[in-house]
């Protein structure tokens, strides 16, 4: 794994150090290098992702693996209804014997190109749709014992990831790149889904081909004596698809076997997979789990002796005996589940379900002999295992430890989904031919006709668009599978790959998340930071809020394998350590040892302890053919830990870490199993000897590359660094360089972005200059003018006005006149529409003040909400002359309609790959929006301290110092006490030192000793002493205001700022009156629709104690759902009362409109004076109910005595005076 | 990007000594034919200041790097493919 290459990386490059490296960085920019990427840990990070895609396609691969996975599929022939074994004899086999994925290029059809066919990256960008490639597979087919005849089918086409083999730009030097207008170092990784770049995150999964011990207490609903324990193993075909088996312990002894296949679940006992295994006996399976008669401690394991007789007695009632007939037994249960064959006999189903359902890690096609013996072995194993939970012997594992967990990674699942929809496409042949059989009487396979129709009529029937699955899972994250993939959750996979800035960008990359079942879970165990991590998942940088510690993300150089190295020769060489295949009775004597979930054999807890360190030394050696990749996870004895023995894995998914391995002075990778059980010195001094075999590379080691930028974070309390790592990646920073071809819906991108003068190594080694994220700013810490209360901060007017913090916004609009018109198309999908005026059409002059005479906004227009970018026209083609014509002359208008002020930077017109010469149907619209700095505009320093401009001070009133020096910021010093962000204080001296002295100061956390003469303060205060600055970093200032000289010497210094992209400009709302939810005529919410700003119970609270009640009445009511209601005052209901109805023709005005109290009055009788009577509106006359009035209510106030009313339950209010 | 024409802090211009200062840390400058410092540099161009110090020091010239996505980009990459 580490020799492995990744796009473009060389291994042995000069180190970066801190330093500024401006000629070398210029160099850079100026000629990208023609060979290799200056970058190569960029390269390093993002390769899980692209060579996890390499080798889903790779040969032998995984995708070559899931074909032999699927095997063959057989249909029978005949009418399935009569059940005539006679006329249901011929069998058709079908098979995809490979695949061909093509990199992007113009359909076949495009005839207008034709030396350069690819399609890059970029056009896809820019174009808003998919890059993706074409993709096919060879058929194959036979009927009967025929000879197998081909077809290649077209499967649609595949997205593609950026920088894979399948990809245009594998490999490319950062020249080449550039000449393909992408980013010097792009690095790939993603997606392009519709020109948005999207990305398949990592997800934690279950160890594979462990068997972990679980207690869960949901396991005792199972059903009737159903206990908390159980062993569960996540077992992983050499395709990568996986299946999980689960052995649950009864309450009386027995075990009983449990797997999910297509989303239900099953129970089989699992003493008759055992016998269904192999040829055995109850002696050998007896002896297999109990010890052979004899061995030590045999007594001491009455436990297990009883129980495992219960097992055994038990099974006898299901009267079952040789391998066969159990396979038979099984087979009949199960093959309508597993959809085998119609003529395959039940012992081959039986078979079959073995091979696919019984751990299928230890042989899941071609299954031998050998290979059901080593699943027999694991099988007893396991029960070993859970009996020995049971007796607590052994603890459990925990799964959310790192040590119990792996990483789904993206190329892993794409596989498995490609695999997928070529067998569910594979199977739905057989529903095509029932189709077909149906409306030509079921003509046999062996008739002329269907040898005939069978491509043309039946295949072609099957939907054979596989591209559109995978195409539908990234644009959307949602998995639509029959199996569930064995994965937890069904949403939620790919997250678009935003490019605010370049943190963010890359944080996409080295994000691990726990899965979103968990996010839903109320405990918050899963979320704790366990010791397990150390290494492999960053302790700081994990986002707060819901999805804290679910959202994880790598250490920067956790790294996890891809590919599965050699190990072929470790059974052997164990057994040569003295491993036998006889297991003793106790775990105190005899212990497993196990290679990738398969059973070596057994040994004694010290030969295991001496095996463990023999391959070890072996494996960083590199002789013996012992990989260095390989994990060799030694679980020691002891008194009630987790299950002992020696597990060791080669398999991909792993997360590692290199460590240096001491007795060789070599670099070891160290996986998350076998660390708990390691003693790695944290550094050289506490290097215990005799004990300690490893020592770090270095303690940063263990932070992610966004944490590892923060700095001094030693110095800081651990969450504001965590609240670094967050605004880090909301930073309006450069997203990068090629923005010319980006076409985001909306980029973020600083004017005057300067490199850190403060900052690690590792700023240059991931080439951060090539993104500036902020800006060094001089900031003071000092209380003036009062506008920097509460975490509000000051600007320098003059400052801002020097460009300090500029920032613009980059929206992307896009125009289709296609979609548009999608009903008026039609389904022949002929041009309607066409951009531009008319031809003879009439042009408005006030349409010409944005647009151009193509009848697109003109480049550099600044445009106001409403303004027209852009006219269009309806066309109809001309069948003579082929031309299109307008016939109505009229004027379509498209209309820019956000609020924001834009100009017109770019319009690019959109064409189409299929070579036709139809006219333009699609126009991409970039516009530019200038943000400057303004009031409410957020900042914040590295250490978590955010802070609102709250005014632009001008610069004659701000404070100076004895240079005549005025800061660029102030800040309040009540933002330091309780935060105690001393790393910023820190920071604030070494980058004035730094600029003073032009050194980049080296940032790097744990650097510093808190020894007296080594501390970090007192580094930096005698470098600023030596230029001739207070050794405390202050300095004596003076009012801007009065001149006179502060009584108090000001903090000063240089701090780099970022600005973050949370701007008043996107969130300042205003409402008087506006839209209103129709239900309680309560305003709507979002800004956005121009809703109401909520009026919360806090608020509503601070008026109550304010005693402002006519503001709390004006808020909550007059400006909320203010209604007047009519309500009778006798019965005292908004319900009862309605309005009356005039009575036409009789002339009597003003009566009819009145609103009366229905349930207050009665019918009308002849006595009644008639001007007292009222009518409703079905012509009845009423008489009373005249003791309504109108009242101002809330207008949810109706609403509940409705909903009230509907339950049975009536308001009544009385009403004075 | 481009430097910016005067110091953020104090207004002093310096966009005019950033070819300069990358001319003083690029060339050789004393008798051993080393180029001078970043710090030496900027004492030569006299910029005393740590506000303006911090402005020549920390530039990163990235339009270098925008340059290389030039409108012109055909002719550019014609030229690239030939070489
Ligand atoms: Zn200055």
């Amino acid at each position: 794994m580490a020799p492995s290459r990744a796009n473009g990386a060389a291994p042995a490059q000069e180190k970066w150090t801190t330093e500024y490296d401006t000629l070398k960085r210029h160099e850079l920019f100026r000629n990208p290098p023609a060979k290799k990427t200056a970058y190569p840990a960029l390269a390093e990070a993002i390769k899980p992702h692209v060579e996890s895609f390499n080798a889903v396609f790779a040969p032998n691969g995984q995708i070559a693996r899931a074909l032999q996975d699927i095997g063959t599929k057989t249909f029978l022939d005949g009418n399935p209804l009569e059940n005539d074994p006679s006329i249901r004899q011929n069998r058709l086999q079908v098979r995809v014997k490979e695949v061909f994925v093509e990199k992007s290029q113009l359909p076949p059809s495009n005839k207008l190109e034709s030396s350069k066919r690819e399609i890059l990256p970029v056009e896809c960008r820019e174009r808003h749709v998919t890059y993706r490639g074409r993709f096919r597979g060879r058929l194959e087919y036979r009927i009967n014992d025929g000879d197998w005849k081909e077809s290649i089918r077209e499967f649609g086409y595949l997205p593609i990831m950026l920088r894979s083999n399948r990809c245009h730009l594998e490999g490319l030097s950062p020249r080449e790149l550039v000449n393909k207008r992408e980013e010097t170092e792009e690095l790939g990784g993603y997606f392009i889904v519709n020109g948005i770049e999207k990305l398949i995150r990592m997800l934690i999964v279950n160890r594979r081909n462990f068997p972990m011990a679980i207690v869960r207490p949901s396991f005792e609903n199972r059903g009737n004596t159903y206990t908390k324990y159980g062993i569960q193993i996540r077992s992983v075909r050499l395709d990568q698809t996986s299946q999980t088996n689960v052995l649950h312990y009864l309450s009386d002894g027995n075990v009983t076997f449990r797997f999910s296949w297509r989303k239900n679940e099953f129970l089989v006992p699992v003493l008759m997979v055992l016998k269904a295994l192999v040829e055995t006996n109850d002696r050998e399976i007896y002896e297999g789990l109990v010890g052979p008669a004899g061995s030590k401690d045999l007594d001491e394991k009455q436990f297990v002796t009883d129980r495992v007789e219960l097992l055994l007695r038990t099974y006898k009632a299901y009267n079952i005996h040789s391998r066969s007939k159990t396979r038979a037994y099984l087979g009949s249960k199960f093959r309508i589940v597993l959809g085998v064959p119609e003529d395959m006999t039940d012992e081959d189903a039986g078979t079959e379900f073995l091979r696919k359902i019984v751990l299928p890690h230890l042989g899941s096609f071609d299954v031998t002999e050998t290979n059901d013996n080593d699943k027999f072995r694991m099988l007893l194993f396991m029960i070993r295992k859970l009996y020995a939970l049971v007796e607590g012997e052994c603890a459990v594992d925990n799964p959310d430890a790192v040590s119990s967990q792996e990483i789904l990674l993206p190329g892993l699942l794409y596989g498995m989904i490609v695999k997928e929809s070529i067998e569910e496409w594979l199977s739905g042949i057989g529903a095509s031919l029932r189709e077909w059989g149906r409306t030509n009487q079921y003509p046999s396979f062996t008739n002329r006709d269907f040898e005939r129709e069978f491509l043309t009529k039946v295949v072609r029937k099957t939907n054979e668009n596989l591209g559109q699955k995978l195409d539908y899972f990234l644009s959307t994250g949602n998995l639509v599978s029959p199996t569930g993939l064995d994965l937890q959750q069904v949403s939620g996979f790919t997250v678009v790959a935003e490019k605010i800035n370049f943190y963010r960008f890359i944080s996409h990359f080295r994000m691990v998340h726990r899965g979103s079942f968990f996010a839903q879970l109320k405990t918050t165990t899963v979320r704790k930071l366990l010791p397990e991590s150390w290494g492999f998942l960053c302790p700081v940088h994990t986002p707060d809020g819901s999805p804290c510690g679910l959202l994880n993300h790598l250490a920067h150089k956790c790294q996890i394998v891809i590919d599965s190295p050699d190990v072929s020769k470790l059974p052997q060489l164990v057994e040569q350590l003295g491993v036998s295949k006889q297991s003793g009775a106790s775990i105190k004597h005899s212990v497993v040892v196990q290679l990738d979930g398969k059973v070596l054999g057994y040994c004694s807890p010290e030969q295991s302890k001496a095996i463990a360190d023999t391959l070890r030394y072996w494996k960083v050696e590199g002789t013996h053919n012992v990989p260095v990749s390989l994990e060799i996870g030694y679980i020691p004895s002891s008194n009630g830990g987790q299950y002992p023995g020696i597990y060791m894995s080669s398999t991909p998914a792993r997360m590692v870490r290199p460590v240096k391995y001491l007795p060789l002075e070599k670099t070891d990778y160290v996986g998350a199993f076998e660390q708990p059980f390691m003693s790695i010195a944290c550094t050289e001094p506490e290097i215990e000897s005799g004990d300690s075999t490893h020592v770090e590379v270095t303690p940063t080691n263990i932070l992610s590359i966004v944490a590892n930028q923060t700095p001094f974070p030693d110095f800081n309390q651990s969450p504001r660094n965590m609240y670094q790592c967050q605004m880090g990646k909301q930073t309006m920073g450069t997203p990068g360089t090629a923005l010319k071809y980006r076409t985001d819906n909306k980029t973020y991108r600083l004017q005057t972005g300067q490199t850190p003068v403060v900052r690690p190594p590792l700023h240059n080694e991931y080439g951060l200059d090539n993104f500036p994220n902020g800006t060094n700013a001089v900031v003071a810490v000092i209380s003036y003018t009062g506008y920097d209360m509460d975490d509000a901060m000051i600007l320098n007017k003059s400052t801002h006005e020097r460009g300090f913090g500029h920032g613009t916004i980059y929206k992307t609009k896009k125009i289709n006149l296609a979609e548009e018109n999608k009903q008026t198309r039609g389904r022949s999908g002929a041009v309607t529409h066409m951009f531009g005026f008319p031809p003879g059409g009439l042009v408005k002059a006030q349409w010409r003040s944005t647009l151009d005479d193509d009848g697109l906004a003109a480049i550099g227009m600044k445009l106001k909400e409403g303004d027209i970018i852009a006219a269009s026209h309806t066309v109809t083609k001309d069948p003579e002359s082929g031309e299109y014509v307008n016939r109505d002359g009229i004027t379509h208008l498209h209309r820019y309609k956000d609020v924001e002020e834009a100009f017109v930077e770019e319009i690019k017109l959109i064409g189409n790959e299929n070579g036709s010469n139809d006219p333009c149907q699609a126009i991409s619209i970039r516009l530019r929006i200038p943000r400057s700095p303004i009031i409410g505009d957020k900042f914040s320093s590295r250490h978590g301290q955010k802070g609102v401009c709250s005014q632009k001070w001008p610069m004659i009133n701000m404070p100076f110092t004895e240079s005549g020096m005025q800061p660029d910021i102030i800040i309040n010093p009540h933002a330091f006490p309780s935060r105690m962000t001393i790393g910023m204080f820190v920071e604030s001296l070494a980058g004035k030192s730094g600029a003073l002295h032009g050194l980049a100061q080296e940032s790097t956390p744990f650097k510093f000793k808190d020894k007296e003469g080594e501390t970090a303060v007192e580094y930096f205060g005698h470098q600023l002493k030596r230029a001739g600055y207070n050794y405390h970093g202050n300095e004596p200032m003076y009012s801007g205001v009065t001149g006179e000289e502060l009584a108090a010497d000001i903090y000063i210094g240089v701090v780099y700022y970022q600005r973050l992209r949370h701007m008043v400009n996107d969130k300042f709302q205003v409402r008087t009156t506006g839209p209103v939810t129709p239900l309680t005529g309560q305003p709507i919410k979002g800004r956005a629709k121009g809703g109401g700003i909520r009026v919360g119970e806090m608020e509503r609270d601070a008026l109550l104690a304010h005693g402002t009640a006519f503001l709390l009445q004006d808020r909550l009511m007059n400006c909320s759902d203010y209604t007047k209601a009519w309500i009778c005052k006798t019965c005292g209901s908004f319900l009862s009362t309605q309005p009356s109805v005039n009575q036409v023709g009789r002339g009597r005005r003003g009566e009819g409109g009145r609103v009366r109290c229905r349930r207050c009055s009665r019918h009308a009788n002849t006595t009644d004076p008639s001007s007292e009577c009222w009518e409703d509106c079905k012509g009845q006359k009423w008489y009373g109910g005249d003791a309504v009035t109108q009242v101002a209510v809330p207008g949810v106030l109706r609403y509940l005595d409705v909903e009230l009313a509907a339950m049975g339950i009536r308001m009544k209010f009385q009403v004075e005076p | 990007m481009i430097i910016p024409i005067r110091c953020f802090s104090c207004g002093k211009v310096i966009a005019d000594l950033y070819e300069q200062y990358v001319e003083l840390i690029s060339t050789p400058q004393n008798a051993a034919g080393e180029p001078m410092s970043d710090g030496q540099a900027m004492d030569t161009l006299g910029l005393n200041r740590y506000c303006c110090r911090r402005m020549v020091l920390t530039h990163v010239d990235l339009i270098e790097k925008l340059l290389r996505y030039n409108p012109a980009e055909r002719d550019i990459i014609k030229l690239n493919n030939q070489r």
